[in-house]
């Protein structure tokens, strides 16, 4: 292996991807090879720079943006996806005392409309017919009395 | 940085619970923030790229399929983001080219000597090309791993951990540079 491929492997090492029996073989090499750990060296320095950056903050307007688009969004799917379905499956929720008032006036209202109005027409008045008896019948009895 | 994995909200996501996206969006904003940032090197491109990522996971959160893959699903909806906004502004081709030479765009010396050595490494790491600026973006600040990385970047690990050293090498030999050009002025 040249150094070349070896300094591909001591990347890889430095980010915990080499099996123990690669990074043994590597620092093998190391020990007799200056280039090589010069290489470390400067890789070990880069990652260290690297992370002393400090941490970026996404500013706060991202919050809005992305709050406020995905909320109308959401809004929006919702809203299709209630008026897709059939009334039967949609689904409302309110507070329960709103719910318990409506219940209610539906209630009062249903029975204020049966007591006016009825889908079989007007409820007749019940009719009195008063029969007046003026002879009874005569029964003719034919029998045995003791 | 270690994803901090919550299968609750997993479940929650997938079937597209409000309050559970806020929790994502929270978790994750800056990191998908700074990713952009240093992928595009512009705030105001990043907090486009941002945006859209998270609008996008919302829209897509029934398609997110296990905890394992949360994290890599996340960055290469942002990565596809970032790279469009890339590709507003550059050559498509640029982009797709795979040659030895690593290096974007070569400027003048004299903008950074005056810099402190991170803000060199920083300067160094936004002429790199993107292809390899992302690697050592999610492998250096989100200490991913290299499968985690081919997840999201579709590369094979072996072309990452090939790539890895080419942007190191490519980063050392250009900061060595700089350093000493600094050193002589």
């Amino acid at each position: 292996m040249k150094c070349d491929e070896y300094q591909e492997q001591l990347s890889a090492m430095i980010d915990n991807e080499l099996a123990d029996g690669e990074v043994e073989e590597l620092f093998l090499h190391m020990g007799g090879c200056v280039a090589c750990r010069a290489a470390l060296r400067s890789q070990l320095e880069l990652r260290s720079g690297l992370r002393e950056d400090a941490p970026l903050l996404a500013p706060k307007e991202l919050d809005e943006k992305v709050l406020s688009t995905v909320s109308r969004a959401g809004a929006q799917l919702d809203g299709r996806r209630v008026m897709g379905r059939a009334v039967w499956q949609r689904h409302v929720s309110m507070p329960w005392p709103l719910a318990a008032a409506i219940a209610g006036l539906f209630l009062i209202g249903g029975l204020a409309v049966t007591s006016v109005w009825s889908p079989f027409g007007k409820i007749p008045e019940p009719q009195v017919r008063v029969v007046y008896v003026t002879a009874l019948p005569t029964v003719e009895v034919n029998g045995y009395f003791p | 940085m270690q994803p901090r994995v919550d299968e609750h909200l997993v479940e929650r996501l997938s079937s597209q619970d409000a309050r559970s996206f806020v929790r994502l969006y929270h978790q994750y904003k800056h990191r998908v923030y700074a990713y952009c940032y240093r992928l595009l090197r512009h705030p105001q491109n990043a907090e486009d790229a941002a945006q859209e990522a998270f609008v996008k996971i919302h829209r897509s959160l029934d398609k997110l399929e296990s905890v394992a893959s949360m994290q890599a699903w996340i960055f290469s909806i942002a990565r596809n983001e970032a790279y469009t906004i890339l590709r507003r502004h550059r050559p498509t081709a640029e982009l797709e080219e795979e040659t030895e030479n690593v290096w974007d765009e070569e400027n003048p010396l004299e903008k950074v000597v005056q810099k402190e050595r991170a803000e060199i490494i920083q300067y160094c790491l936004g002429l790199l090309k993107p292809s390899y600026r992302e690697l050592l973006i999610l492998r250096e600040y989100e200490e991913l791993s290299y499968a985690e990385i081919s997840r999201i970047t579709g590369a094979t690990e072996s072309a990452i951990k090939s790539g890895l050293f080419k942007a190191r090498r490519a980063m050392g030999r250009k900061l060595e540079l700089i350093l000493k050009e600094r050193n002589e002025l």
